[in-house]
This record gives structure tokens, sequence and C-alpha cells, in this order.
């Protein structure tokens, strides 16, 4: 299992190895200060173009038309009426030529899912599509097309899928593999050597993305050249799979994504719109805008599947662990086999321990697929792991810090015990306590009165992060010494271009107001993966950072025939190259004759692989206190602080901010999200907007948030030192308030989210 | 459809007149149905202004509406998307394209997101930098805890919110120092500088009157299938009731918040309109000596601070209560209107004794609000009638008053459970009691035999666990996926002995923690 399934089709190709010698930084320039945005312009003046911001001459609307039902089968689909519509101009569905597309493959490549299909599995499966002059004509168009549907039967509650009586989503049955299993070590005998055992049954929720721009994307069609601008976490995977579906070469397919309003993971592949969108586009000769409407996005734009967790942890009195068991059970709806990817990796690898023993179930049910989001499996194993962590030191009485001290791993166990390029868990654990004031604040809590105070911690690491090839990057040296920057990445909103900007200027001195950046375009960028999976910085910066020096080593040779001296005898100082030795010897770079004549220096940078036989992973520890009102269930999380470990700090100021939003997402899976199906009479989904669906708003978040890096030096991960950070950081969070909330009650809630209506229940039944 | 940029007054009475960066904005022939934010992206091909639900949930399409407000300009953040642009006549119209200089230059607000990173993702950017830029001209320097109030309309996926609150934060010493912050739009909300209006505020107050009108304002446009809706603006309310009369088929708009989406959600088509916004009878807000009167034009943001002064409890229902761009369009009637089951105003007005006004024509009839509703949306409204205010009797001295929500969410939440009680205490026993819930019934209930358990009871513990015990019988709620009957009736319960701990010198404290507290 590698992380780069999450984000790549098939085997991650290579690039070569850079060409040029990549000493570590010392002390950096540039690198790690709290730097603003080089795109903060547009994007507080309002002036950037998104991709649902483009509007093309004679651009057409299209709408889909989707099942309202989870099963059903289409036995007559009539579009004549919708067609006569004012300002219809295309309808299409699987019977018009050229739009029966399979979509949907199984392991074996076998197509189980259409564009538009007539055996729906899901609520939002894609039946029609139109294309109108106007946004509401489309709309209204989709309600006069007559669809008559035979309703079958459903499931939609993935914990009874496997029951015989359960209607089958597919031929096969409900089951979507054959049960993952992991083990090493001797099990029966960890536990037999235990004194203390926990064992518990926990359920997370399933969690939506809600990237504030919806997904979508504009089609424009110039002969057999399709232009395609996507809201998307990557321009290459939309290319790719577009090309083929649509039978062009990648050279015909420009796809071009230069902001994208949010993914955490849900934009990391194209979506059946793009291909609809390029279909209407291509039937009626007119450019077409296609984004989904904010209900259609929460059913059919991914999710993190529901999760239903045992685990059961096994220890000495001294608190080291003898065994764990897990069993993960998941369903990635009708048409993702995973329902439990990566789940059970911390079991496996967080804490040290010789007997383990991990069995993932995934099952279909008739629900949208899912998609990758924000470290996926892991908040949901966080959840089991880091409460069943806490009881156990409840149970032993060591403090929960100090028990995840004596469970330190000293290699990736998970791996088969390769050691890690670094390792800052201890770190996060002890310096996270200390600035926390863990010792004092766990002293200060209260159970007793109606309103009680509690603190608590959980710890993590995410499978990933390390990043690796390939990655290609072009840094282009202007006559003037400005400088072009040219990579094929998104810029998610992490600040992606600020730190590869950052990159450069910290090689040639370049301030960062000189230096343009072209990015996510892929006629006019080459090869990257998408951005996801806290991987981007890793992946890209070593190849910016390549090219950066290429550039560099280039002008030095040029300098070094003007000067008569060795090029490793001088250095880049600002717009001049000066001899190290002789500060005489200088020469303005637009007076050096070679440079003048070509006005460019390109520089080529590639990203080298990862080191053999070694892990590279993030690592976090993050601290809570929360407010109980033990009479009515409410939750109120006081402040929180999370010290993470991912390596060399980039900007201190992005860096902080990926710490305080991945906290908040975890407050939401931790305390509101859930999305609700009404599994018993219609299996549809009860709360299709935000007023129902809830993430956290600026009254939910914790008035003191702290973020504490841990700058861990990892001089072999790659040639910038930096681990990846988005994922981590919402790795413990939900567990850490839970753990919280048992600390204030002495209630265990075992099921996310942790609401007020579970809550007072508990409570309730305790006072009973 | 025409649309014209010009100055001075346009003689065609039948189109929408607006301000737009200084200048007046026609605009003829557009299907009224129009939202203020399709309008602006597509016709004004301004797309700083974004489309995240289309519902007013999430922010992302807040731009600020400048209005008269005497001889001031009062600015209002509301959500563009369920805005119909012909309630925009009259008015001044801001988008964060409106911000920045001619320049190019930054406003300060912008700045201090540049400075604070407040902007990852970008998305929900301009909708935070125009509720910002409402803030910042409305208010001196806000308290933290006033900045999460501020900005709890705008939803953010990216940042965990602390970098914008940052900004906000910043923003105020922003406006020092830069010479191209002489502009009154770019300098912050000052009391002293701000006591009388400044050179440039004046000039927007002679452009907006130069707008207003004096009769009603009827257009008609184009629907999608070449047919054509009306819209009516009237200015009294004698116009308003005989519009009603005349039109029994149209629909009577106010803030917008619910008829919005009936737009964009459910694609009806509202074919005739009339909007009670500019009513002037309906937009007054009056505090005599027995009560708070409040008409239908009122905005929730205006009701719940003269109701919030007086009543705490109320104040913190109404900041939980939506989001503040929703608050400042919605009105404290059309949440009465709509006769919600889980409204939030209603338990506390109910247990206020609050009073209706409705009217028909000229007529008009009185009617306390617990007799308002009939059954689940159903309410006690005849064809033609319309409510005109509703009447909050100001409290005796010696009344208790308490109203306390419970929702999943602090706010933007639909309440599980709303609790609202009012009592009389005399020689330590309870009197005038008045026990009413929102989420436990079809309809906002009072609670009947918990009131008669309480009535004339020694206020003690043993009345309260009667009076507790007595809940039960009062409602029959219902599981639904915002909270379970279970926990309903154990809040229901709860809460009760809330109301009983604060008003019996409990000394303990019973409230989760503020923000910054």
């Amino acid at each position: 299992m590698k992380a780069a399934d999450y984000y790549l089709d098939g085997p991650a190709p290579e690039t070569p190895e850079p060409r040029q010698r990549q000493d570590r930084w010392g002390e950096t320039r540039v690198v790690g200060r709290p730097l603003p945005r080089v795109d903060a312009y547009e994007r507080v003046s309002g002036s950037a173009v998104y991709p649902s911001d483009v509007q093309l001459p004679g651009m057409l609307h299209a709408a889909i038309l989707r099942s309202p039902h989870p099963h059903a089968r289409v036995k007559r689909v009539e579009t004549s009426r919708a067609e006569a519509m004012p300002g219809v101009r295309a309808v299409i569905t699987h019977q018009t030529p050229g739009a029966d597309i399979a979509w949907y493959t199984d392991r074996e490549g076998a197509t189980v899912g259409h564009l538009f299909e007539a055996h729906c599995r899901f609520e939002g499966e894609a039946v029609a599509a139109v294309a109108a002059e106007s946004p509401y004509q489309a709309r209204d168009a989709l309600e006069a097309i007559e669809v008559e549907y035979e309703v079958l039967p459903f499931t939609s509650d993935y914990e009874t899928a496997l029951e015989p009586r359960a209607p089958a989503v597919r031929d096969g049955g409900n089951r979507a593999s054959e049960p993952g299993v992991y083990e090493r070590g001797d099990l029966a005998a960890g536990f037999n050597a235990a004194e203390v055992v926990v064992e518990e049954t926990f359920r997370t929720p399933c969690e939506l993305h809600t990237p504030l721009e919806p997904h979508g994307c504009v089609a424009r069609w110039d002969g057999n050249r399709l232009t395609v601008w996507e809201s998307t976490q990557g321009v290459y995977p939309v290319q790719s799979r577009v090309a083929q579906v649509l039978g062009l070469p990648l050279a015909n397919v420009r796809v071009i994504g230069h902001y994208v309003g949010g993914g955490f993971g849900s934009k990391l592949r194209p979506g059946k719109y793009t291909v609809i969108a390029a279909l209407l586009a291509r039937q009626t000769g007119r450019p077409v805008r296609l984004f989904l409407s904010r209900e259609e996005t929460l059913l059919c734009a991914g999710n993190r599947p529901a999760n239903r967790m045992r685990l059961k942890v096994g220890a000495k009195r001294d608190g080291t662990l003898t065994a764990i068991e897990f069993h993960g059970l998941g369903s990635g709806g009708a048409y993702s086999g995973s329902g439990t990817g990566i789940l059970d990796w911390q079991v496996r690898d967080l804490y040290r321990c010789d007997n383990v023993r991990c069995t993932t179930e995934n099952v279909y049910i008739h629900a949208g697929a899912q998609r990758p989001m924000r470290a996926p499996g892991h908040p949901q194993c966080s959840w089991a792991l880091e409460q069943v962590m806490d009881e156990l030191a409840d149970r032993l009485e060591l403090d929960p810090v100090e028990l995840r001290l004596r469970n330190l791993a000293s290699v990736s166990q998970g791996r088969g015990g390769i050691p890690y390029t670094s390792n800052g868990f201890r770190e996060c654990l002890e310096e996270g306590a200390r600035t926390f004031g863990w010792l004092a604040a766990r002293s200060r809590a209260r159970s007793e009165d109606d309103l009680a105070r509690g603190v608590g911690m959980a710890g993590g690491l995410w499978i990933a992060g390390a990043g690796g090839p390939p990655s290609t990057a072009i840094v282009k040296y202007f006559a003037d010494g400005s400088v072009n920057l040219n990579l094929g990445a998104s810029d998610i909103g992490t600040g992606t271009k600020t730190v590869m900007a950052m990159v450069v200027a910290e090689e040639l001195g370049v301030p960062l107001d000189r230096i343009q950046i072209e990015h996510a375009d892929t006629a006019t960028t080459q090869f990257a993966t998408a951005s996801g999976g806290s991987k981007t910085v890793p992946t890209d910066a070593p190849a910016v950072r390549a090219a950066a020096l290429d550039c560099h080593n280039q002008l030095l040779d040029m300098a070094a025939e003007e000067l008569a001296v060795a090029p490793s005898e001088l250095k880049l100082d600002g717009d001049h190259v000066v001899a190290v030795g002789d500060p005489e010897k200088r020469v303005a770079l637009r007076e050096v004759s070679d440079f003048r004549r070509r006005q460019v220096v390109v520089g080529i940078g590639y990203r080298g692989p990862n080191p053999e036989g070694k892990a590279t992973c993030p690592f976090a520890a993050q601290f809570c206190e929360v407010e109980v009102n033990r009479r009515t269930g409410e939750v109120r999380v006081l402040r929180f602080l999370g010290a993470h470990d991912s390596g060399r700090v980039m900007n201190r100021a992005t860096y902080d901010n990926q710490v305080y939003g991945g906290i908040v997402m975890g407050i939401g899976l931790g305390l509101t999200e859930r999305r609700v199906l009404d599994t018993g009479q219609t299996g549809k989904m009860c709360n299709l907007s935000w007023h129902d669906y809830k993430i956290p708003t600026a009254l939910d978040v914790p008035a003191d948030v702290t973020s504490l890096p841990i700058e861990t030096e990892d001089v072999e991960c790659n040639t910038v030192g930096a681990k990846g950070l988005g994922e981590p950081v919402t790795i413990p969070t939900a567990a850490a308030i839970a753990n919280a909330v048992y600390n204030a009650t002495g209630i265990r809630v075992w099921e996310a989210p942790l609401n007020a209506t579970r809550l007072a229940e508990l409570l309730a039944e305790r006072e009973a | 459809m025409t649309a014209s940029s010009q100055s001075g007054a346009d003689s065609q009475e039948n189109k929408i007149r607006f301000i737009l960066d200084g200048e007046m904005h026609t605009v003829g022939g557009i299907d009224p149905n129009t939202t203020v934010l399709n309008y602006v992206r597509e016709h004004l091909r301004r797309i700083g202004t974004k489309e995240g639900c289309a519902e007013g949930d999430c922010g992302a399409c807040t731009v600020v509406v400048a209005e008269l407000d005497g001889d001031r300009v009062r600015f209002r953040a509301i959500n563009s998307c369920i805005k119909f642009l012909p309630t925009l006549d009259g008015k001044e119209l801001l988008t964060v394209e409106s911000l920045r200089a001619a320049d190019g230059s930054l406003h300060p607000v912008q700045r201090a997101m540049v400075d604070c990173h407040g902007s990852q993702c970008g998305f929900c950017t301009p909708g935070f930098v125009m509720s910002m830029f409402e803030l910042y001209k409305s208010e001196e320097r806000p308290s933290r805890q006033r900045l999460h109030d501020a900005l709890a309309g705008n939803l953010c996926r990216c940042t965990g919110y602390r970098p914008i609150l940052d900004a906000a934060q910043e923003m105020y010493g922003n406006g020092n120092g830069h010479a191209d912050d002489d502009d009154w739009l770019r300098r912050p909300y000052s009391s002293q500088a701000d006591a009388e209006p400044s050179a440039e505020e004046s000039a927007m107050v002679d452009r907006l009157r130069s707008i207003q009108r004096h009769d009603t304002l009827a257009i008609t446009g184009p629907d999608l299938a070449g047919g054509e809706r009306s819209y009516f603006a009237p200015r009294t309310v004698a116009n308003l009731a005989e519009l009603v009369e005349r039109h029994p088929e149209a629909r009577i708009l106010a803030g917008g918040t619910d008829v919005g989406l009936w737009v964009t959600k459910f694609h009806w088509d509202l074919d005739t309109i009339i909007y009670i916004g500019e009513v002037d009878e309906l937009k007054r807000l009056e505090v005599t000596d027995g009560h708070i009167e409040v008409g239908a034009a009122v905005t929730l943001t205006d009701a719940m601070a003269a109701i919030g002064e007086r009543f705490a409890d109320m104040g913190e229902i109404y900041r939980r209560f939506a989001s503040p761009p929703i608050r400042n369009a919605a009105t404290l009637c059309g949440n009465i209107a709509n006769g919600s089951p889980i409204g939030d105003s209603m338990p506390g007005l109910i247990a206020l004794g609050a009073t209706l006004v409705l009217r028909r024509g000229a007529a008009t009839r009185e009617l306390p609000l617990d007799e308002f509703y009939l059954a689940y949306q159903k309410t006690a409204l005849e064809p033609g009638e319309f409510v005109e205010r509703v009447r909050i009797p100001l409290d005796p001295a010696d009344r208790q008053f308490r109203t306390y929500k419970i929702a999943k969410r602090f706010d933007q939440d639909i309440s599980a459970v709303c609790g609202a009680f009012s009592v009389r205490l005399e020689g330590g026993r309870a009197h005038d009691v008045r026990v009413c819930y929102g989420g436990m019934a079809a309809i906002p209930q009072r609670a009947g035999n918990c009131e008669r358990e309480l009535e004339g009871s020694d206020w003690n513990e043993s009345t309260i666990e009667a009076a507790m015990a007595a809940l039960d019988g009062d409602y029959t709620p219902i599981d639904d996926m915002r909270s379970s009957a279970g926990y309903r009736r154990l809040v229901t319960r709860n809460l009760l002995r809330k109301f009983y701990l604060e008003t019996s010198g409990f000394a303990g404290e019973t409230r989760v923690l503020e923000h910054g507290r």
C-alpha cells in the first residue's frame, strides 16, 4: 500500500535524477519566513478568475438530470418536451450517439457503470444532461425530461449490507472484495501476556468535503482540440482521463486550473461533469459551462466513508503494548470498493507493538462513491486508537502522554521495520504537552458541576507525506534578473506557489515580486501529480530547487568564462557574480556577454528518488480543552494546540494556516459533521445543504489555537527537508476532543460526531 | 433587458435604479426574479462575487448595500444569491470590485487579509472581505468575540477562521499612514470622526436621495418562457393593502431569505411579487412605555438590537439565529409569518405575551401570538391579510424571563429545542407563568400542564420537579436528524431546571463559556 495509490492511476512515472549537487540548506534567507502569499492580491481583490468564473462568448449553461432514487432502473427517457423548451440547445442521454461511455470499471477492468446509467445505483446517478442559453433554462428543461423509473429496493446501511436480505448493489453481491488481512507476531501470545485489555467498537460518520467552489468546468472545442477550465487539484489527471475517454491525443486536450476553490481530495480526478460538458460543447458547437449545484456536490462528489471499527488492545502494567487487534468495516458507495482504504495504518505503525492483526472489509451500498478526503482513513482510525490509548492510560493510572511515550516506535513497523528518515513524535508529545500546560490543565479538570471542564490529547502519523518523483520544474532566468517559474502543480490554497517561489528566491536571490509563476496548465507546463496527500511541497519543492540550481550553475559557468575564474570559485551575489576569494573580481549578470546574447537561462529540475529502505512520515500530537454542559450535552472547544513534525517549515504563515484549518476540519468531524441517509424509508440523503450538513463556522472554533512546529532536521527525506503537513493536522483532532470530554465527564462517546444528543443521553443514563 | 449607467435622474419610472460605484445604474426589462448575484456576475461581469450554495448558507456571495438612514448612510452585508435585483432600487451596491482604488491599491480590509494570510483557496475571500468591510464602516474596533459573531455568516473550509479573525482585528490599524486612505470608504468607522457626516458621506446621501421614490415602483419583465412577470414595491401601507387585495395571487416579499430559495432551489416562478421593504409605516421600530412595536419590514438585525437590549436572552437567541447577512435581510415578522415549528423567535415572544397586528385593506385586528399558529405551517392569516407588526409588552419589573436554544452547532442551526420561560415571583410563588417550546410539536406551543403545575406554587425544587414531570404530558416530540425524541424530552425538562436555577439564587455557572472569556 502506497500513498501514491490515492492520486495516480497505475505505477508512478519516474523522473531522471537531478543533475545538480544539492547540499542541505543551513541557515536560510527566505525559506521559513512568514512571507505573504504571492497570489494574495488577486484573491483578496476579487480579480482571480476561478474556473467557475470563466465566461466565454456564446457560452451555454449545462445541468445534469440525476436519479432521485438510490436504486432504480430507467425504463424510458423522453426528452422531446425538454428539447422544445425555449433556450434549450442540446439534451443528451445514454442513447445519444457518442455518449454511451464506460465510466466505472472494476479491478479487472470490466465496465460497471456508464456516463449516463440506465441502472441507477445511487441518488444522484447521472441520467441525462441539458445545455441551454441560461442556467435556469437548463434547470427547467431537466424538469421537463420524462423518466420512467422502476424503483428497486436499496441498501444504504453499510453495517447491514452483508446480511442475506440486503438488496444487492452489484451482481456479485455487496462484498466489494475479500477482507484485507495484515498480521505480524503472535496475537494470541500477545493478549496472553497482557495484564490489561481494552476492547470497544467505534463508529465515525460519513463526512463530506464541501469545498467552497462547487465541482465543474467550462469546455470549449476549437476543431478537434478541447480546452477545459476545471476546478481541480490536478490538471494532468483530468487531461489523461478526458483524452482517454474521448479518444484524443494528450496534445489535443488542454486543461487549465489556475485557481481552485478548495478540494480536500474531492477534486483529485475529473468528474463525469468534465466529459458531459465536452460532449455538450461538441454537439452544440458552443462553449459549455457545467458546474454542480451545492446539493449535487453533496450527493456525487465524493465523501469520507463512514467506518465501524472494533479495536482490542492489550498492555502490561507498565503500559507496554503487547497486542492489537483491529477490524474495520466501511463502504465506498456503489462504485468504489474502497471503504477502508489505509484505515488501519496507524494501528500498524504508530505505536510499538509486536503482535498485530488488522482485518478490513469493504461493502457496496446504494450511495455516491467515496473520494479520498484529507488523510483518508486516518482520522477515523485515530478516533478509535487514540480513545483506546486514553482508556488504557486511565486504567493503568498513567498520564496519557506518558503512556504514548512508553510505546514510541523506533522504526516503521508497518513497512517491515525500516527506519524513518526522521521521527519527531516524542518531541511533538513532550513539547506539545509543555507548551499547552498539560499537567496543570489536567489537574484543573472537574467533572461534578453541571458545567464540566476537561483536557484531552491524541497522537498521530500520516502514512504518506514523503512525496516523491515524478516532478519536473523549469526556472527561466531573464536578462533583467527576474524569473519565470514553471511547474504543473496546482495551488489548492495551501500556498504552493508561494513556497515554490521562496525556494527560487532562496537559491537565486531574486525577490518574490520578481518571480512570475506559470502553473496548472497542461499546455504550458509539464506533468505533475495532483496536489493532495500532503505531498505537494516534498514532491515539487526539490524539483524547483534543482531547477533553480541548474540556472544558478549555468549563470556561474557563463560568468566564469567572462572572469576567467573557475565556476567553483564563484558565487551569485544579487545580480552580480563574484569570485569567492576576491570580491574585486565581479561582473554584473547583464554584462555577461553569453547571457546578453541569449537573454534567458533555462534551468530544469527533477525530483530525485526517495532514499532506499527508509520511510518518511509526518508526526503529530494535539491537545485541547473543552467545556461540557452536563445537562444539555453541549460541548464547547475552548483551546487547541497542534504540535507537528513535518520537517522543515517552508513558510511559517502558510504552515500555521494548515494547522488552524486542519484542526477546525477535525472539530467538524468530532462534533457536527455527518451525512444522514434515510436508511429506513427512502435511502435518500436528508441533510442536503450546508444548513443541515454542518461544518464549523467562526462561532464554533476556539478562540485560542496554537501552532507549534516541531522542526526536526530531516537530511534524508528530500533536498529541502520538508515533509507533508496538510493531512496530519486533521488526524488526531476529533479523538483529542473525545478524550477531553471523557476527562470532563467520565463519559466515553464511541460514536462520532460527539453530538449533544448522544452525550446528554449517556450522561442521563449514567445518572439514572 | 436594458441597462445603463448615467448620472442624474432617470425619467423612466419602470426601471430599477441603484447606485454602483458612485454612478446611477438603471435596469429595465429584466425578470424580477433575477437575483443580485446573477445580475452582478452575468450582466455586470463582476466575477469576484461567488456562488457557493445559492441559498444563503455560505456567504461567498456577500455584497454590501448602502442605504439612507435619515441623513446618514448605513451599510449592510447581505447574501446576494437570494436577494432579488429590484429590491436594490434606491440603494447603493458595493461589490468586492468596489473596494480596490482606481490605481489598483487594496482597501485596508483587503490589505489585512493579505498580511494575515486570511485567504487560502480564496473562494470565500470576497464574501469575507465584504462582511469585514461592513464591520469596518459600522463599528469601532470590535472585541474579538464580536468578530467571531460578525463573521459567522461566511463559511471557510481552509483557514480555520483564525487568520481571518486576525485580519478583522488588524484591518482597523491599516487605515493609518497610507496616503490613499483619505477616502471615507477607506477609513474605519470612528464615533468621533463620524459624529458628523464627512463630505463623501454627504455626497453619497445626496446620490441616494436623488433616486428615492414617492410612489409605488411597478416593473414588469420577461420570464424564461416568453411570458411576463410583475413586481411592485409600494411606499405606503394603504398602497400595500390595496395591492394585496388586487393581486391575491401575489407573493409578499420581505427579506427574501426564504422566498429567494423558492427561485434558486425549487425553480418556482414568482409571477407577481409585492415587496414590503419600502413601506414607510412597516419600517418603523417604536419603543413606547408599554411595548416594543416592530413593523413587518424591520430586519432581524434592527429588531434584535431593540429587543435584546431589554431582554438579554432574546439578544442571545438572535446572536445564534441564522447569520449576520441573513439577519441583515430577514425580518422578524417574516420569521413569525413563516410559521415554522422551529423558528427561534416564537417561544420567546409567546412567553413574553407578544401580539400581532394583522391587516386587510383598511381593517386591522390584534391577535396573541400563541393563537396565530393553528397547525403545521398553517396560521390564522386570512386571504388578503398580512402581518403589519408585532407588539411585545415590556416587562413588569418583577418578571423573570429566559429563553434558551439547543442546537448541534452554535449558530446557523435549526434548534433541536428552543425553550422560553416567563414568570412573576411574588412572595416566593410563581404567577403569570408562560412556558413555551419550539421543536417539540408541529407549532411553537405553550406547555399547559407545566404552566398549571407552576402557577401559584412555591418557587422551589419540588415544584420544579413536578413541573418537569408535567412537561411529558405537554409534548410528543419526534425523532429526526436534528435530534431524538428522548433527547428533546430530556432537554426540555433540563431547560426548565436551568430557568429555576437562574432565578433562585444558584451560585454556580449555568452557561457554557463564551469566546475569549
